[in-house]
Order: C-alpha cells, then sequence, then structure tokens
C-alpha cells in the first residue's frame, strides 16, 4: 500500500515537471510569435499550405497555445491541456513533415531561437514534445487532491 | 473525467488525436492544392524532336554558372571561387579551366559577384560596392572602373557601355541604366511598377549588342520588353500565360527593416535567354493541355519570335537526377543545360517555318 501511494506519488511529480515543460513551451513560443507578430503573420503568409487563411491563423496559433499552457496549468484540467498539446504537437510535426516532403520550397514562422533550429532538430525537437505529452497523459493520476496549481 | 481511466481508453483517445491531427493538414493540403492547381487558360504547341539529347558531364559542383558563350563554346564561373573559369566545346570535350587575376582588379569581391563573358571580353559585375572590372580573357590584367551608382542587375554591351538594373529611391522603383564612357542614361518608365516596385519589376536582362536588341523578361507577371540597345522600346511582348497583373504581397517587417514578399509569388516566367531572332523562356506554370505529372518531372520551356513577340511553339527539358535545370543558354544549335553539378546539352531543330 505505502509503496503504491510513493509510485502514485512519482508519476504526479512526473505529471507536473512534463506540464512545466509544455507550459513553458507554449508560453515561450507563443511570446516569440506576438512579440513580432508582424514578422510572424508576414512568413506564415509565405507557406505554400496557409497562405489563403494566414491572417486567422497568425492570431489562433499564439492564442491557443496561451489556451493550452492555461489548461496545464490547472490540476482540473491538466488531462485536457495534455491531450491538446499533444494534438497541437501532432499537428505541429506533420506540418513540418509536409513541407519538407512536398514544398517546393521551405518557409519559417516559428519565433525566437526555434527558427535558428534547422528541420531536421526542428523535426526531432516536436516528436520529442509529443511523446512527451503521450506520455503526459498515460501516466496521469485522476482524482487526488493535492495541490491545485504547479507551482512552478 | 471517469471514463478516461483505464490505459486503453487513454491510449485510443491518444490514436484519435493523432489521427485527427494528422487528418486536418491533408484536409489543408487538399485545399492549399486546389487553390493553387487551378487551370492557368493557356496551351502549349509542342512539335515533336525540337530537343535531342545529346551529352552530359559531370562538372563536380554545383557552384558554377553559366557566364557566356559563342556559337561553339561556352564558360562557367563558379560562385565560390570567383578567379576560376571553366570553358568547354558543344560537345563537352576540349574542357579547359583558367585563372583570371582577380589580384590586378583590386583583390576581393563581395558575394555578389557576377561574371559575364562576351568572348574574348569578360565583364566582372558586383553592385553592392558597387564595382565593375572589364579586360580580356587572354590578359592577364583586369581594368577596375569605379562606379557611380548601386545596381541590382547588369549586362555589357560593349567594353564601353553596359545596361544596369538599379534602384530609384525617390520612386521606390527598379530602373533600367545605361552607362556609355562616363555619361549615363535613365530609361525612365521601361519597367512599370505593380505592387512594390522592386519585386515585381524583377525579371532577367538580355543584350545582343551585335543585332542592336535589348530584351527584359519580368519574372512575375507574362510580358517581356524588346528594347533597342538605347532602351528605346520597340514592343512588349506577351507570354501564353494570362497573368497580366502580379500576384503577391508584400510586407514590411519593422524590426528587420525588411521587405518581403508575404504570399508565395506566381512565378511566370523563370530563366530565360535569347539567340538569333528567338527568345527561349523556362516557364513556371503548366497548360491546359498537359498533365501534371509531365509538368512535375520536366521543365518547359517556351519560344517566342523576337521580331514580333509572337509565341511559336515549346519543347521540354526532363529533369535529371530529380533535378530541375538551374539555367541554360543556346550555343549555335545547341542548347546547354545546367543541373545541379551536371551539364546536359540538347541539340535544337527549330522547324524551318519557324526559322523565317
Amino acid at each position: 500500500m505505502k509503496r503504491s501511494a510513493r509510485k502514485t506519488d512519482s508519476r504526479e511529480t512526473l505529471v507536473q515537471i512534463i506540464s512545466c515543460l509544455l507550459i513553458l513551451l507554449f508560453v515561450y513560443a507563443a511570446s516569440s510569435k506576438l512579440l513580432d507578430y508582424t514578422k510572424f503573420s508576414v512568413e506564415l503568409g509565405k507557406s505554400p499550405l496557409l497562405t489563403a487563411f494566414a491572417g486567422y491563423v497568425a492570431w489562433s496559433i499564439p492564442v491557443i497555445e496561451i489556451g493550452i499552457a492555461l489548461l496545464l496549468t490547472f490540476k482540473r484540467s491538466r488531462l485536457a491541456g495534455l491531450y491538446a498539446s499533444f494534438t497541437i504537437m501532432i499537428l505541429f510535426t506533420v506540418y513540418i513533415t509536409y513541407i519538407l516532403l512536398f514544398s517546393p520550397y521551405v518557409p519559417c514562422s516559428c519565433g525566437g531561437v526555434l527558427q535558428h533550429l534547422n528541420w531536421r532538430t526542428h523535426l526531432l525537437f516536436n516528436i520529442f514534445f509529443v511523446l512527451l505529452s503521450a506520455l503526459g497523459v498515460m501516466i496521469y493520476q485522476p482524482g487526488r487532491k493535492t495541490a491545485k496549481w504547479i507551482p512552478c | 473525467m471517469t471514463w478516461l481511466v483505464n490505459p486503453k481508453q487513454r491510449g485510443l483517445a491518444l490514436f484519435c488525436c493523432l489521427i485527427g491531427g494528422s487528418l486536418s493538414i491533408v484536409f489543408l493540403s487538399f485545399f492549399a492544392e486546389k487553390a493553387n492547381h487551378r487551370s492557368n487558360g493557356f496551351i502549349r504547341l509542342v512539335p515533336p524532336h525540337i530537343a535531342m539529347p545529346a551529352n552530359i558531364k559531370d562538372i563536380g559542383y554545383n557552384t558554377f554558372y553559366l557566364a557566356g558563350g559563342t556559337t561553339t563554346h561556352f564558360f562557367l564561373a563558379n560562385h565560390v571561387a570567383p578567379g576560376f573559369i571553366l570553358s568547354m566545346n558543344t560537345r563537352l570535350k576540349d574542357s579547359t579551366s583558367s585563372r583570371i587575376s582577380l589580384h590586378s582588379a583590386g583583390g576581393r569581391f563581395a558575394k555578389a559577384l557576377n561574371i559575364t563573358i562576351d568572348s574574348p571580353a569578360i565583364y566582372l559585375f558586383e553592385g553592392i560596392t558597387p564595382t565593375v572590372v572589364q579586360g580580356r580573357l587572354s590578359d592577364s590584367t583586369l581594368h577596375r572602373i569605379p562606379g557611380k551608382f548601386y545596381f541590382n542587375l547588369a549586362t555589357a554591351l560593349s567594353p564601353v557601355s553596359e545596361i544596369y538594373r538599379a534602384v530609384d529611391d525617390r520612386q521606390h522603383l527598379n530602373i533600367l541604366v545605361k552607362k556609355l564612357h562616363d555619361s549615363v542614361t535613365r530609361g525612365d518608365s521601361i519597367l512599370e511598377k505593380q505592387v512594390d516596385g522592386i519585386f515585381c519589376t524583377d525579371g532577367t536582362l538580355h543584350a545582343q549588342a551585335d543585332s542592336n536588341r535589348l530584351v527584359y523578361v519580368y519574372h512575375y507577371r507574362n510580358q517581356f520588353i524588346c528594347m533597342d540597345t538605347n532602351m528605346r522600346v520597340l514592343f512588349r511582348g506577351r507570354t501564353i500565360d494570362t497573368n497580366t497583373r502580379v500576384k503577391f504581397t508584400v510586407g514590411h517587417i519593422p524590426s528587420q527593416k525588411a521587405f518581403t514578399m508575404s504570399s508565395p509569388p506566381l512565378f511566370v516566367n523563370k530563366e530565360s535567354c535569347i539567340s538569333g531572332n528567338f527568345l527561349f523562356i523556362r516557364s513556371g506554370l503548366h497548360a491546359d493541355n498537359e498533365e501534371l505529372t509531365i509538368f512535375q518531372k520536366t521543365s518547359p520551356i517556351d519560344v517566342y519570335s523576337l521580331i514580333n513577340g509572337s509565341y511559336l511553339c515549346s519543347f521540354y527539358l526532363p529533369d535529371y537526377h530529380h533535378n530541375k535545370i538551374r539555367d541554360f543558354r543556346i550555343c549555335g544549335n545547341t542548347l546547354v543545360a545546367l543541373y545541379d553539378h551536371y551539364i546536359y546539352t540538347y541539340t535544337l531543330h527549330l522547324p524551318d517555318k519557324l526559322q523565317k
């Protein structure tokens, strides 16, 4: 009994660490986009996939990222946040793969340091976060009423 | 959330997210494909056997570019090694490499250096400094002519006269400029502004001094301009597609002090060259009467008359090792094409009735 409680505790901690990492990622990504919003929307317009709705995508991506970071912050919505971050990271990964495989040229609209990654590392980076959020979903323990938010 | 307690259910939910996420990009790509591949509203005439494959040669580096040619020989310069010139005949034999003495021309050059060879004259253009150097291939010394203005494209008419494309700051517009000895003439209202004046007027410039001809081919609209060497417009020709207006938008990024295209440009006319009374343009658009698979694996070259601007015919140059052609030039009746680090020549047989 004692042992399983400790196990639950360590799982809880791991989920918190994962959530912290994801929050960090999303807040950083969203703010670097919003800080130079013009550049982001101009670069996004160059993408052959998105040019038709670059305007909507340009503001909705950072808003969604901040939304997911909020979901991850609170205990009650953490599982939903983990699912959401998994989905959006899958979305980004498939998008990058598509651009790499089929686009005649490769535009980049990621902000901050992320734009200095080459496409291979970018892909690995994304896959890492996809796996991380999947892990978070799988080991998440529902129903324990401990901390309501992450002090991180 | 009691319905997502056991790991199996969560795995399933993750799987659904994965499928959903991937599908949304697939839908997006279908949508974009539809928007990007509208019918272009023109057809090509493709008589058989115009360009027949002749020879292939591996030149080792993809930094070589076509610097000039005669009817029997052509010259390659190298972006990375600017002092190095490779020349060979159109059967890709007798290749000789030579060095030009950059030292005699004042040493180092910026990366934008472009070498043009109109044998036996050689010209080095570099518009950022700006620097113009000229000499003869056989001589070891080159002469530097101090530049008077910045330019972004140049071609030589003769050892004493050149045509430049420069930016007029006040109008924010590309203009053509002719320099003869020390006098400079502006060619106003030749290049026409449609969007921003700089990107929208981009194109390629060709000079044919012996037939008193100058041709400018726009990249992003269906137009080429035929002029005499005094930049008097003889006529404006239309390429076969329907894009009279430039299709892209330009954005300004204040944080980088940069202007950049903010939508993918519709690239109408890519590389081009002139030979005799013909203009050859590698088109970026597929015609309604060609299959998309053919367009994806070849490069269509459209041929126009430089006498009246009419469209004559087209032919296809197949991709080589999955590379599209980078540049091409006509030397006599041979078409010399560059593919990554290969040279591929084709023998040209333009139908007799087109020659008149």
